[in-house]
């Protein structure tokens, strides 16, 4: 029965799927390609000369990795790309709230379909949304090496730590919209909550970055342990990060199954 | 093999202070065509998502074939179509049946071969609707695809709720003949409505819910014959109202030589005072279960 369920999903979010996927190998392709230029005519670290010496003190443990290799893997962490990526995550996370909410989950859960079952199905979709947009930035960042000229080779393969993180970040904040979801009436509240969270999660890190006072508050938000660029700079897997990634998907998503399985749908 | 297809047992759904169900006992055996009746916001619809599983009781339970119903098994053999058919609308309705019937356990096999398209076509489905998107249905296609969907892998249960809102009277009929076909195979039906002269039709055994509460349950029949009766009596010489001015019957029409009545209960002494005048014709129309529905509703409002 799931995968009848993890098809359906697949067949009407493969639009979406594709859009997203191609937009984001299309966004990473153009980025490199752009920081190539640049560090062919000026070089990048000159870009960081023109900041206020306030700005660069402030952002000093980011600046460190401005580079070519740098700015190739800060595409898998830029708004943009984080944007389209959590969208499909938060869209597929609140998935079945939007079907509890249209009545068609009745007709579903009416057959001998278990709740869990059903929720496996929007699973999936979270995990395949947390598949394709790392991989895609990754197939972007290995079509732009491969367009520019460079003194020296770069491979893409480097860029793979980012990815998993990125893969990290995006099932850590699946499984927190699958529970901020799992209780709700309606599919906006469901949105809204993710939305929230995960804008309050990277605002919580950014400011902690930047505010010595609060910056034991980075620690909270899954952003924290997101760094795509000293990922790809240094030889070491991020497993602590991956690990607390992890531990959050699973956490959330085991309460959000329990809370689902318990509610009035 | 389990003694009743469906059993709820002091079946309870509170919304806080609100009662949706207030302990609903009631047992349905194999090959009973039932009738759910009450007004809208009776309790119709929770009792119905509570059965499946939908919505958990505040208190009690229900099982359906000697399973609980929060047992996905139970449902296998269930034929569900709710008050609100929302299926989803980028599916044709030819994929739409697909998908239901694709919803089945491990192992279990799938629709019979053509009972499909005997369903839809005793519903007026025709190709051209099934190719269409769900969503560019008229809300009469829809119900008819999620009737089709209830009936297509002939369970063993049916659970239905108001099945012929939006439907034409020829198609309504064709869904009186699919209920009436499944209590002759064996079929147990669950039939939800608030129109009484649906469940008259087809059902064998009625059950009257109000504010939450079962405040009726008894067979077709027998609510007949405790129903309030017409009587039409045509005498031979003018009648005075006051010799039929009797307790438990009211006078609906009266000219002189005839009177149409309503008589609730014993008749014998209608009878003994009707026996003293000439009577030179009299009728006992079809009795109107609308009649004795109509009375449950007026009842003295349920404490809560």
């Amino acid at each position: 029965m799931t995968p009848a369920l993890v098809l359906r999903n697949l067949r009407h979010q493969r639009r979406m799927i594709l859009a997203t996927a191609a937009g984001l190998v299309a966004f990473e392709t153009l980025l490199t390609w752009a920081s190539a230029q640049v560090e062919r005519n000026a070089g990048l670290r000159a870009l960081v000369q023109i900041l206020p010496p306030a700005v660069q003190d402030m952002l000093a443990s980011q600046l460190a990795y401005v580079s070519f290799p740098g700015a190739v893997a800060f595409g898998f962490g830029h708004p943009v790309a984080l944007a389209a990526s959590i969208s499909f995550v938060i869209v597929a996370a609140t998935t079945p709230v939007a079907e509890l909410e249209t009545g068609f989950l009745d007709l579903v859960l009416a057959r001998p379909v278990p709740r869990r079952g059903y929720l496996v199905a929007s699973l999936a979709s979270v995990a395949l949304g947390s598949l394709i947009a790392p991989a895609a930035l990754l197939a972007g960042a290995a079509l732009g090496l491969s367009l520019v000229d460079l003194p020296s080779e770069l491979p893409w393969t480097r860029y793979a730590r980012s990815a998993v993180e990125l893969g990290a970040l995006l099932l850590g904040l699946g499984g927190c919209s699958m529970l901020l979801g799992a209780g709700a009436k309606r599919r906006g509240t469901a949105i809204g909550r993710a939305v929230g969270f995960t804008l309050g999660s990277f605002f919580l890190d950014f400011l902690a970055q930047l505010r010595s006072e609060i910056r034991w508050a980075q620690y909270l938000s899954p952003f924290h342990y997101f760094r795509p660029v000293p990922a790809a700079i240094t030889p070491e897997l991020p497993l602590v990060s991956l690990i607390a990634l992890g531990g959050l998907f699973l956490v959330t998503t085991a309460i959000a199954f329990v809370v689902f399985e318990r509610r009035d749908i | 093999m389990a003694e009743f297809v469906l059993e709820a047992s002091d079946l309870t759904k509170r919304y806080g202070a609100a009662i949706g169900l207030e302990g609903l006992t009631l047992t349905l055996a194999r090959g009973e065509v039932f009738g759910f009746l009450g007004p809208n916001g009776a309790g119709k619809t929770t009792t119905i998502r509570l059965l499946l599983d939908l919505i958990r009781p505040t208190r009690g339970g229900a099982r359906l074939f000697g399973l609980p119903a929060r047992d996905p098994r139970a449902r296998a053999r269930v034929g569900y179509l709710p008050d609100v058919v929302a299926l989803d609308g980028r599916f044709t309705g030819r994929e739409t049946l697909a998908f239901f019937d694709t919803l089945r356990p491990k192992g279990a096999s799938p629709s019979i071969p053509g009972r499909r398209d005997e369903i839809c076509e005793r519903l007026g489905l025709s190709a051209r609707d099934l190719d269409r998107l769900v969503r560019d249905d008229s809300r009469g296609t829809r119900q008819k695809i999620g009737l089709a969907a209830a009936f297509q892998h002939d369970p063993d249960l049916l659970v239905l709720d108001e099945p012929t809102t939006s439907l034409d009277p020829l198609t309504r009929e064709a869904v009186f003949d699919l209920l009436r076909g499944a209590g002759r195979a064996g079929r147990t039906v669950f039939h939800s409505s608030h129109v009484l002269s649906e469940v008259d039709r087809t059902c064998t055994r009625v059950g009257i819910v109000r504010e939450g509460r079962l405040v009726a349950l008894d067979t077709i029949d027998a609510m007949r014959r405790h129903s309030v009766r017409r009587m039409v009596v045509v005498f031979g010489s003018a009648v005075p109202a006051e010799d039929l001015a009797l307790p438990g019957v009211e006078i609906v029409e009266r000219d002189a030589h005839r009177a149409v009545l309503k008589v609730s209960g014993e008749p014998d002494a209608l009878l003994k005072a009707l026996a003293r005048h000439t009577v030179r014709d009299l009728a006992f129309p079809e009795s109107d279960l609308e009649e004795s529905f109509a009375a449950f509703y007026r009842g003295p409002r349920v404490e809560r």
